[in-house]
């Protein structure tokens, strides 16, 4: 083997012990403790797939959790993503003061999720907050709302914070791929006479594809593990109403000292992932 | 052969890695075992020792960022006095030091004295072994003349002393003198005028009882109560510890049947499913709420916040009977390796700041439950009365404390449903009972 050919690999052992230790490890780590009835402080007894067949056929928070964590990734998959594509789109046009206004729309995006969780905590607020007391000022005051306490309502109302915080994020990369879109071909559509709804369809968005990829895999990795704002503004009430795959894996492992149920949650939650994120892999790959 | 040579270098760091990993993985496996063999030895070896004679001793202290008022000072303070001793402190919100101590109890690292509360909460540490049984420590230091029996009595669980006690709390009705006296309201004595009280204060627009269900253990205050009205206190006991079943039980029932209609009749406050209990001052300090349960950490929270005292006073929830009140034990936990040495210094860290709590009120803020020492501070006007109604009435264990995490968990989201109106009561006692089977099948 000539030195050229062995160095590359040398130079990846550091990486990849480190990659091992840290993910690779604790990954199978979690999947070997699913198996088992542990509280974290005495022996683990390995008890097979008990845990998931307790999840899958018992619980009935369980199938809540999972439910809502659909929910909120088609609701991010259908207002998230337009919502940024629309605001990418106003926010690329050549206009004064543009700059500032991605900033505004981003500015959300840099503060932490509990944070946002609670200002919009407060602004939900049935008594004091600023949606039931702006109704009554307008004369709507019939028209207020528990909001946060509402079950039917809640996890729609949560991820309207979410969404005031999240679409800065997709938005730049929007603004990225539009900006790299060709200014010759834009001309030519233009001189060809096409409006701007078909230069959109036909061609920005064509050619936005490979950042409709990168959006859309990591909207829907966000949304399979969304937590802090959850935890901050409901902590998963009322009733387990707007309870996700993660804030019961932390609640079945750290409230109920369950280790082997809330691994078998990380499990499944790593098994819903991978189902996006394989092919998202395969295809990047392909396409270089 | 230098394709071999490399190769070999590369799989020999993978075996290794693979190795170290693997030790790492067998020592969490089996740290507990081995923590619960260390005691024996480390208390042999720790017999020899005698606290203070020069030796060094590392202690770790972890708590709630919020009892943090003063830790610092008479950490110096005492270490000034023993110079062979360094004692690290560590706060943490209520969350994190669960999952703190949680994590560390896994890797056998947990510090040597934590914050604890009683009932299942500390309860699981001397479960697991790896909390230290002052049993002994107890009895040949004469705890029985030292700390009051009620004290002692919530910090033995499952057959231990599991720490030093730090406070007993015990929670009765706060309500706003002004309100009673403009409606002309008593204080009621039963039930049936507990209610008339509250529907006159509805009546005048002002929320009867203040609540909040994030977390669910403040709207349990009231329940809790209203179980005890149903069930008497030898059946609320039998009830806490499953030696009567919930299921089908009435006064289970009819306790979560008039929880319901509270709700129903808007006796809590609007939206109160979405309420957190550090909003609930915000309906009571203006007078938009009349009253609210506590306990003798209040009278510190409303000086805090600037608030006039007299403003409000406190009466024992009219659940009949001997009107008990609901009461939790707060403690100071010992790590099981500790060695004798270190358990004698860390028990004479905790006297020590205990005896200068007078000079540091922020250390505890509500009477040490020490013999002689109840020292309670002269502005805090309605703690006395508290302890005096509990002394009286007697308690129970607070149902947060005294039941399941699991079960515990089932009734937070039960009392929500029933708010909701999604269950019904004998649904939930139903539920009740599962949740115990649950928490039995696992344990």
């Amino acid at each position: 083997m000539n030195k050229g050919r062995v160095s590359p690999y040398l130079f990846l052992v550091p990486a990849f012990l480190i990659y091992t230790s840290v993910i690779i490890y604790p990954v199978f780590n979690s999947i070997w403790v699913s198996l088992h009835s542990w509280s974290g402080m005495d022996a683990m007894v390995f008890i097979g797939l008990e845990n998931f067949r307790v999840l899958f056929f018992e619980d009935n928070v369980f199938w809540t959790a999972l439910r809502n964590n659909l929910t909120w990734m088609i609701l991010t998959l259908l207002f998230m993503v337009s919502a940024s594509l629309g605001l990418a789109l106003l926010l690329s046009a050549n206009y004064v003061g543009r700059t500032f206004f991605r900033g505004v729309f981003y500015f959300p995006f840099v503060l932490s999720g509990i944070l946002v969780g609670i200002i919009w905590r407060w602004m939900y607020h049935v008594n004091f907050g600023f949606f039931n007391e702006f109704l009554t000022l307008i004369g709507l005051g019939d028209f207020t709302q528990t909001w946060l306490g509402d079950p039917d309502g809640a996890l729609f109302y949560v991820f309207i914070a979410a969404l005031w915080r999240g679409v800065g994020a997709p938005m730049i990369l929007f603004i990225a791929g539009l900006q790299a879109i060709p200014k010759d071909i834009l001309e030519s559509a233009e001189i060809d006479g096409a409006g701007k709804i078909k230069t959109f369809f036909s061609i920005k968005l064509p050619l936005l594809k490979e950042t409709f990829i990168i959006v859309l895999a990591t909207q829907i990795i966000g949304s399979m593990g969304v937590f802090d704002i959850i935890v901050s503004t409901t902590d998963g009430g009322p009733g387990n109403a707007t309870q996700v795959l993660a804030t019961y894996m932390v609640q079945q492992t750290f409230s109920f000292n369950n280790m082997g149920m809330g691994a078998a949650l990380s499990t499944i939650m790593l098994l819903i992932m991978m189902i996006v994120i394989v092919p998202y892999i395969l295809f990047t790959t392909k396409e270089r | 052969m230098k394709k071999k040579m490399v190769a070999l270098v590369i799989m020999a760091t993978m075996v290794a890695s693979a190795v170290l990993i693997g030790c790492n993985g067998a020592s969490e496996d089996t740290g507990n075992d081995a923590t619960t063999e260390a005691p024996a030895d480390t208390a042999d070896d720790g017999a020899d020792d005698t606290a203070g004679d020069g030796e060094a001793i590392n202690l770790t202290f972890w708590g709630l960022s919020e009892q943090a008022d003063g830790k610092e000072e008479v950490i110096a303070s005492f270490i000034e006095q023993h110079p062979n001793v360094t004692i690290e402190w560590s706060g943490h919100s209520n969350e994190t030091l669960h999952q703190n101590l949680q994590i560390s109890a896994v890797n056998d690292t947990l510090p040597s004295i934590w914050f604890m509360w009683g009932g299942a909460l500390g309860g699981r540490y001397v479960q697991y072994g790896v909390s230290r049984d002052l049993t002994d420590f107890a009895n040949a230091n004469n705890w029985d003349n030292k700390f009051t029996p009620a004290s002692l009595e919530l910090a033995t669980l499952h057959g231990e002393l599991a720490g030093y006690p730090r406070v007993v709390n015990i929670l009765a009705v706060y309500y706003n003198r002004e309100i009673f006296a403009d409606l002309s309201l008593d204080i009621p004595t039963d039930m049936g005028e507990f209610l008339n009280v509250v529907e006159t204060i509805q009546a005048a627009g002002i929320t009867p009882l203040n609540s909040a269900s994030i977390p669910g253990w403040h709207i349990m205050r009231y329940w809790e109560q209203l179980l005890e009205h149903y069930a008497g206190a030898e059946l609320h006991d039998q009830l806490q510890i499953l030696e009567a079943d919930w299921e089908g039980n009435e006064a289970v029932i009819n306790s979560f049947a008039t929880f319901q209609e509270y709700a129903d009749a808007g006796f809590f406050p609007d939206g109160v499913l979405s309420m957190e209990a550090a909003d609930l001052v915000m309906l009571l300090y203006p007078g938009e709420a009349a009253m609210q349960i506590e306990g003798p950490w209040f009278d510190n929270s409303i000086l805090s916040d600037d608030q006039d005292l007299d403003r409000f006073g406190v009466f024992a929830f009219p659940n009949g009977g001997s009107n008990r009140l609901s009461a939790f034990g707060e403690m100071f936990m010992f790590n099981d390796n500790l060695s004798d040495a270190e358990l004698e210094m860390a028990v004479a860290f905790l006297d020590y700041m205990f005896e200068r709590a007078e000079d540091f009120p922020g250390l505890v803020g509500r009477p040490i439950p020490q013999i002689g020492k109840d020292y309670i501070p002269a502005e805090l006007t309605n703690v006395p009365q508290i302890f005096e109604m509990g002394s009286a009435n007697g308690v129970f264990t607070i149902s947060d404390q005294a039941l399941p995490p699991i079960v515990v968990d089932e009734l937070f989201n039960l009392l929500d449903y029933l708010v909701l109106g999604t269950t019904t009561p004998e649904e939930a006692a139903a539920s009740m009972q599962r949740a115990w089977e649950r928490h039995l099948a696992e344990d």
